[in-house]
């Protein structure tokens, strides 16, 4: 052989090896994360022994929704917000600027009336127009400002924010009726603690929503969804769950989060350069306290909490996922100190290179996989074998991963419950690596040459509304 | 071209028949308890409405014969009985309970509950406490302590239990139990705490100025807090000791010792320990804040030219508010050459936020 | 027979108090905030004696059920008892101030429903 299919072979190799060694750490975490699930299964048995509902303790919470023209979605949104059961809530809805019908809407919709005053204080945002109160929902304001993305919506609600805690969730989300006290548990067990919480996503695509609430659970029509909705499985029980019990949660998505709000104050709120907020955010915080030297908990909420509705189309899905890894890249640079150092505890010496190994360059690496092995069998380097046993493995494996994720899913919260489900979803475990998987490594690769080339776009997902009857 | 094949045949096969087999194994038993888990729980819907009606019944029955109901019950029908009844248990006060308890014991979840007790990991104990305290089980303190003195959060689960049965000495041994050691409670403990103390606050005074230096800080402000929220103190109730907590170093305890003595304006000691002037002009605005809201509520003529002045100095617009909100009625009087450019601010946005709204359709 | 609805979206609440009412009362049983709106519209005629009425309902919450009511003559004389689980002092005189007749907290004894129902509907 030559020198250069020697080379090729061995590179070949290394990918394989690259490849299992990833997946072995995602399954490793993965069953972290079943331990992790017994005992915060035991612990909800253990039940709560004070009335919640009543007890003058019990932290209240404001919601934060920041809003770009979204008005096809957004009445019916707070609507849900304010029927969430929870017993101490305060919405505030930031309206980003929005060139549709959003502000006018709600206007009308919750009696709104604009308060006769300057917002006295310093608001790290964009300059704002208006805070508005309803007449109907004495826990809804609204803050009418001028656009500045959506990192800076949020900043204006968290500072408007009255309530000790506060979490933010996209108009497109929904949060499960009891959502917010399932995410709130941590801050119960240690209030002196706990900073942040996460709660685990779900896609909403397919299922029956009535009144602002998941009426029944269904996986999507759509094909890309369903294979989406595989993927969420999946990430949760390789991911979050087990990277929060080796205690190197890094990441308390966008999609829903419960934090401390002087501490966010404290740290400048969001950032809003970064492309991914919610993570930087959370890395920021790591940082912050820990050269503090403050105890604290960062944790994660296991129940399904938030339901999120998903690109249907490859164009959107492309978008999306180029932006997430923009994101991901832009933050991992931006605390890059945090590497490997024990300073940062365990989120420095384990969390960050795990995520620098597995979500940054494993994509890459394993798309670089996919050109090298086929071009090194057609010039001679690789054999059939070769092809075979690569593609076998990483297929395999990945299957593996997957179906290993529904069977505990089968095990534990069961959200998707009927036998047809689950056979769906088991085929789109296979599916997934056959087309899907390969297509993300192509979106990581694109989205790693507009990082370098420094595009900071944000792109918008269509909205098409909540199914409602 | 090649020869040297890379990976030979009977590796290949040896690789394929083991991941082949994971799958097959992970497939089947994913399908097997999909399909199983399907079934129980269509079992458990199909029984639940007769179970449910011939609980109730037997609910409201002067003499309900729970032990003969539950010995004729399948397998089923008991799961579904202990489901409803923690649900019940959950919504229901008054005779009925009573009812519902005698239905407990018949089902045996009190003796699991007393073996779990001392036989549990930590979750385990606190979940048998959780039925200790619903059934009203009968377990000494001196088994307690024994089973659940280790543990803070057992400690507090069976602090709940003494409140929950309404036992003699609840109040002494549950703040006993809740208060020992130092690190910080949870929201149980907190409201355990709270519920055995809200008529009198006169023990946790005590037991504060006893320990407060031990506990973390975390620990003083919580109790701190139950004592805010919990009734007043009574007027003998020595606290001119709580001057010391004004000058803390920190921040937080300066804030939750004021949020703690919101109301208490007419104690004497409480007067005598604080040097108005001195804590309304402490340098961080969160425990300006705090100290405005608490002079607020004491609401005589010291405390409200303290705020008058406050008002007049004030450059931090959060704490103004408070003052503003603080004086209530009064601070429309006041005159505008009397505020700092932040209290002004502040006025404007308070009386704008609170002013009743017209309800006018917009157009 | 006095007639009674019964609107709370929690499921085994309703079963209670089904139980609880339906020997000496007609009672219905809606599970939501719409559904109870829609259930008086369409029975503006035959309208319950007494509503045993959640305040945290998805859709439309039980203030908002006893706002419209007030503002509704056709429903001048229907009886409704609040129920809800915070049962602090803000929300009892926001109930009764917003019409509600009388005023129970969850956990609730059965016993004491009936008696103050006995009284309403005499």
């Amino acid at each position: 052989m030559t020198s250069i299919a020697e080379a090729l072979l061995v590179i070949g190799w290394f990918v394989l090896g690259y490849y299992l060694l990833v997946n072995g750490m995602y399954l490793t975490v993965h069953i972290a994360a079943l331990f992790e699930l017994r005992s915060d299964l035991k612990r909800q048995a253990a039940g709560t022994m004070y009335q919640r509902f009543s007890s003058p303790f019990f932290p209240g919470v404001t919601v934060v929704v920041p809003a770009y023209n979204e008005e096809a979605v957004i009445v019916e949104s707070v609507q849900s917000l304010l029927n969430l059961n929870y017993p101490e809530l305060e919405i505030v809805v930031v309206n980003d600027g929005s060139d549709d019908e959003t502000l006018s809407r709600l206007r009308s919709a919750f009696d709104l009336h604009p308060i006769d005053a300057d917002v006295p204080f310093e608001i790290p945002s964009e300059p704002i127009e208006a805070v508005y109160r309803s007449e109907d929902a004495p826990g809804l304001r609204v803050v009418d400002k001028e656009n500045g993305g959506r990192a800076d919506a949020v900043n204006a609600g968290i500072w408007l924010a009255e309530q000790p805690l506060f979490c933010t969730i996209d108009a497109d989300s929904i949060i499960d009726r009891d959502g917010l006290l399932q995410a709130v548990e941590p801050f119960l067990e240690r209030p002196e603690e706990t900073v942040a919480t996460g709660g685990t996503i779900r896609v909403a695509n397919g299922c029956t929503i009535e009144n602002g609430t998941i009426k029944s659970v269904n996986l999507p029509d759509n094909r890309l969804a369903g294979l989406q909705t595989m993927e969420y499985l999946r990430a949760f029980y390789s991911g979050r769950l087990g990277l929060d019990r080796l205690n190197a949660l890094m990441l308390i998505s966008g999609a829903f989060g419960v934090f401390r709000t002087d501490l966010v104050r404290e740290v400048g709120g969001y950032e809003t350069e970064s492309i991914t907020e919610d993570f930087e955010l959370t890395l920021r915080l790591h940082r912050y306290l820990r050269e503090q030297d403050r105890a604290y908990n960062v944790e994660f909420v296991p129940e399904p909490v938030v339901w999120t509705e998903v690109p249907e189309s490859p164009a959107t899905f492309s978008r999306q996922r180029r932006r997430w890894y923009r994101g991901l890249l832009d933050t991992m640079a931006r605390h890059r100190k945090m590497i490997g150092r024990r300073r940062y505890g365990s989120p420095g010496v384990f969390g960050y290179p795990a995520f620098l190994l597995a979500e940054v360059l494993g994509p890459l690496v394993e798309g670089f996989g996919y050109v090298l092995v086929p071009l090194a069998f057609l010039i001679g380097a690789a054999d059939a074998s070769f092809v075979l046993l690569y593609f076998g493995l990483t297929v395999g494996f990945g299957v593996f991963l997957s179906w290993f994720g529904i069977l505990s899913e089968v095990w534990s919260f069961r959200r998707y419950d009927r036998p047809k489900q689950v056979l769906r979803l088991l085929g789109y475990g296979i599916l997934e690596n056959f087309g899907f998987r390969q297509w993300k490594t192509l979106i990581a690769w694109r989205g790693l040459y507009e990082y370098l080339r420094g595009d900071t776009s944000w792109g918008e997902m269509q909205r098409s509304g909540f199914d409602s009857d | 071209m090649s020869n040297a094949s890379a990976v030979s045949f009977e590796t290949l096969s040896l690789i394929g028949v083991f991941i082949t087999g994971l799958l097959a194994v992970v497939g089947t038993s994913t399908v097997a308890r999909s399909v199983l888990s399907a079934r129980r729980d269509n079992r458990l819907a199909d029984v639940r409405p007769q179970v449910r009606q011939a609980l109730l019944s037997r609910m409201e029955a002067t003499d309900p014969g729970w032990e003969a109901w539950v010995g004729g019950l399948s397998g089923t029908e008991r799961r579904v009985a202990e489901d409803l009844l923690e649900e019940y248990l959950h919504r229901i006060r008054g005779g009925d309970r009573e009812s519902l308890q005698q239905l407990g014991y018949a089902l045996g979840i009190g003796e699991k509950a007393r073996r779990k007790l001392h036989e549990g990991d930590h979750l385990e104990r606190r979940r048998a406490l959780h039925w200790i305290a619903r059934l009203d089980i009968d377990v000494t303190i001196e088994t307690l302590e024994a089973t659940c003195g280790g543990h803070p959060e057992t400690r507090a689960a069976a602090a709940r239990v003494l409140y929950e049965q309404d036992r003699a000495n609840a109040t002494e041994e549950g703040t006993e139990l809740l208060l020992r050691g130092t690190g910080p409670l949870s929201v149980l403990g907190m409201d355990t705490l709270y519920q055995l103390n809200k008529l009198s606050p006169d023990l946790l005074f005590t037991r504060t100025k006893e320990s407060y230096h031990e506990w973390s800080e975390s620990r003083l402000i919580q109790v701190l807090r139950v004592i805010g929220t919990a009734g007043p103190a009574s007027p003998d109730t020595p606290l001119d000791w709580i001057g010391f907590l004004f000058v803390s170093e920190s921040p937080n305890v300066r804030v939750a010792a004021a949020n703690a003595l919101v109301g208490y304006g007419w104690h004497d000691g409480v007067r005598s320990a604080i040097e108005i002037e001195q804590v309304r002009t402490d340098d961080s605005p969160p425990v300006r804040q705090a100290v405005y809201q608490m002079l607020g509520s004491w609401d005589d003529e010291a405390s409200v030219n303290a705020l008058r002045n406050a008002l007049r100095s004030e450059s931090n617009t959060r704490a103004a508010i408070d003052a503003i909100s603080a004086l209530g009625e009064r601070a429309t009087s006041i005159p505008e050459s009397e505020l700092t450019p932040a209290s002004s601010a502040a006025r404007d946005w308070v009386l704008a936020s609170t002013e009743p709204t017209r309800s006018e359709t917009e157009q | 027979m006095y007639s009674i609805l019964i609107a709370d979206d929690d499921e085994e609440m309703r079963e209670l108090l089904r139980f609880k009412l339906q020997n000496g009362y007609d009672v219905t049983a809606v599970a939501d905030g719409e559904e109870c709106w829609r259930y008086l519209d369409e029975n503006a005629d035959d309208l319950p004696d007494l509503m045993v009425l959640d305040v945290m309902m998805p859709g439309l919450s039980g203030y908002r059920i006893l706002d419209r009511m007030r503002d509704d003559e056709r429903f001048d004389d229907v009886e409704v008892i609040m129920l809800t689980s915070r049962g602090r002092e803000d929300d009892i005189v926001r109930a009764l101030d917003a019409g509600a007749t009388d005023y129970m907290t969850k956990p609730f004894s059965g016993n004491e429903l009936v008696a103050r129902i006995q009284r309403v509907l005499r």
